[in-house]
């Protein structure tokens, strides 16, 4: 597809993005852009680098851990920049939604008064202002009767109305970017969908991009425009989500998607209680990298190349890239490579 | 003959709120019945009350093949509750992590004075897990092998029905699907019934048998899985199953 349109320049770019922690190398050479008012999801597996990803860019990567590669916000540089810089940079310009909404709320001030002290950090405006936003604010999140609620103590509300409450804390200053770390894995999939519209809604309003953590594909095919799928520390794929999950191209992308059981939406398998596709084996430790390719003791394609050297990422037409030295020879989608047969 | 599972009228209290109220249904052998609702609707609950890990209200019945499980005490509870086992969400909290994994699948034996000889490596092959790892400790393994661990250890007793709760959602995507084929493929070898509490409906409508429907301590809908994705009669179910996702297509 051609695009004869100059892509804006991204809310956020990070650029061969290493994170070691110890002797462990968990993020190795991760690469990929967020655009502005767009959301990007960040996908993988546990030990996949994901978490690690986002708390390098929020500035709290753990206790000794030794960062390399860029991370620039609105073009600036930010990589491994101090509490200094961070500081200047929350609220306005950078939110975070992290997992569990009591991380972030105080339980013992009105949320309301959380909210209206996050405006005041930012903005000099007098405490009533800072109060009516406060309650617009949980109001355009859908929190029924926000002023009253307001003046409610966090442990007063559901754990729904709780993460919408940290959404409004998130959005209140009109950040370009928000890092929202498995957002919704503590709720039940109703209130879960319920929530990441109240996210996407609210960011549409205000212009905000979306950086969406999560080992969730199915919520990062319905929520995200791009996807960035991660494993083993580096990016195995990224492009447009509707492609990258609907027609991925790498196998570990593939196997991931073949491996679900089908939505409501489609046909069930064929007969009762179809085995799944599955492969063998697990994601390995960081500890304990495979030399080459590491899906390649997993891959039914692999090669002796795929053995031996790391795949690098290659784009393609629509900013579609993947990471597979066999991408030639995949069927396309990738999916039929599992698809009716368990491979194990 | 009688249902393997039969729960009529359980109530479950704590203090005065009533997280099951007047729940029955029934599972038979070699069958799958998914229990699905929102959380705090009283599946888990349901669940630990099978299970003899929580005392219903006086007037309930749980019947396991035709024997009455509320009425029993002390070591005939103890034999009775061998024929039924859990497996948990998360693979590493129900494992202790200093115990060898061949260990910690045999501990139900030991505890029931069973044969130990050769049955780590037996159990272990019969849930896809390498017998080598029986040395290795939860954390040297990863959240799938450690997952078919405790699968295997639910089934050391020779269990009739698994009380399955969430049993893959902590697991990373890339495995899932192989304890899902797992689990599938040893209630059609050994007839096994499954009591299986999940949030995901595609998961749900791929593996269960019938589904009942769970909301504010009530059943309010039981139903054959293709009826009930089909054509749901409740209104509550219709919204259940409206959360869903839609994947793209490939």
């Amino acid at each position: 597809m051609k695009n004869p349109v100059t892509p804006t320049p991204p809310v956020l770019a990070v650029r061969d993005l290493r994170v070691t922690v110890g002797a462990v190398p968990a993020v190795r050479g991760v690469s990929f852009d967020v655009r502005p008012g767009r959301a990007t999801a960040l996908v993988g597996e546990s030990g996949a680098g994901k978490s690690l990803t986002a708390k390098a860019i929020l500035g709290l990567p753990p206790h000794g851990a030794r960062l390399s590669g860029s991370i620039r916000l609105d073009g600036e540089e930010i990589a491994g920049a101090g509490a200094d810089v961070y500081r200047r940079l929350w609220g306005r310009r950078l939110a975070y939604v992290p997992q569990d909404a009591l991380a972030v709320l105080s339980p013992v001030h009105p949320v309301g008064d959380q909210l209206a002290a996050a405006v005041r950090s930012v903005a000099r405006v007098s405490r009533a202002e800072a109060r009516r936003r406060a309650v617009a604010a949980l109001d355009g999140v859908g929190i029924a009767d926000a002023a009253r609620r307001a003046r409610a103590l966090p442990h007063e509300f559901s754990g729904g109305m709780r993460q919408r409450a940290v959404i409004a804390l998130a959005l209140i200053n009109g950040p370009g970017l928000i890092v929202a770390d498995e957002p919704t894995t503590a709720l039940d999939p109703r209130v879960r969908e319920q929530i990441l519209g109240v996210l996407t809604d609210s960011r549409r309003a205000t212009g905000a991009a979306l950086l969406l953590v999560t080992h969730d594909l199915d919520l990062a095919a319905a929520h995200a425009d791009r996807a960035v799928v991660l494993y083993a520390g580096r990016v195995t794929e990224s492009g447009p989500a509707r492609r990258v999950f609907g027609a991925p191209r790498s196998p570990y992308t593939a196997c991931l998607v073949a491996s679900l059981p089908p939505t409501l939406d489609a046909e069930p398998l064929e007969g009762p209680r179809t085995p799944l596709p599955a492969i063998g084996g697990g994601p390995p430790a960081p500890t304990d990298l495979p030399p080459g390719c590491a899906f390649a003791p997993r891959c039914p394609l692999a090669a002796p190349v795929c053995r031996d050297t790391e795949p690098a990422l290659t784009g393609t037409e629509d900013q579609h890239a993947v990471a597979c030295h066999r991408s030639a020879d995949l069927p396309v989608p990738a999916t039929a490579l599992f698809d009716g047969k368990a491979v194990s | 003959m009688n249902p393997l599972l039969d729960v009529t009228d359980l109530v479950v209290r704590y203090d005065d709120h009533t997280a099951v109220d007047h729940v029955s249904f029934h599972v038979d052998a070699g069958e799958t019945l998914a229990l699905i609702g929102e959380s705090g609707c009283g599946k888990s609950s349901t669940a630990l009350a099978v299970l003899g890990l929580l005392r219903p209200e006086h007037g309930s019945s749980v019947r396991f093949a035709g024997q009455e499980l509320t009425a029993l005490r002390g070591s005939r509870l103890r034999a009775l509750r061998t024929r039924f086992q859990p497996v948990f969400q998360d693979p590493y909290a129900s494992l202790d992590p200093r115990t060898r994994i061949g260990d910690a699948i045999t501990e139900p034996l030991r505890v029931h004075r069973r044969p130990v000889a050769g049955r780590a490596a037996e159990l272990m092959e019969l849930v896809g897990l390498d017998p080598a790892y029986a040395d290795r400790r939860p954390h040297e393994l990863s959240g799938g092998q450690c997952q078919r661990a405790g699968i295997a250890r639910a089934l050391a007793l020779e269990p009739r029905l698994l009380v399955l709760d969430e049993p893959v959602s902590a697991l990373d995507p890339s495995v899932r699907s192989g304890i899902v084929n797992l689990l599938t493929d040893l209630q059609d070898r050994f007839g096994l019934g499954y009591l299986f509490i999940c949030h995901d409906m595609a998961l749900v409508r791929h593996t269960a048998h019938r589904v009942a429907v769970m909301s504010a301590g009530r059943i309010v809908e039981t139903a054959p899985v293709r009826e009930l994705f089909a054509a749901p009669r409740e209104p509550y179910t219709r919204d259940l199953l409206a959360a869903h996702h839609r994947r793209p297509a490939r």
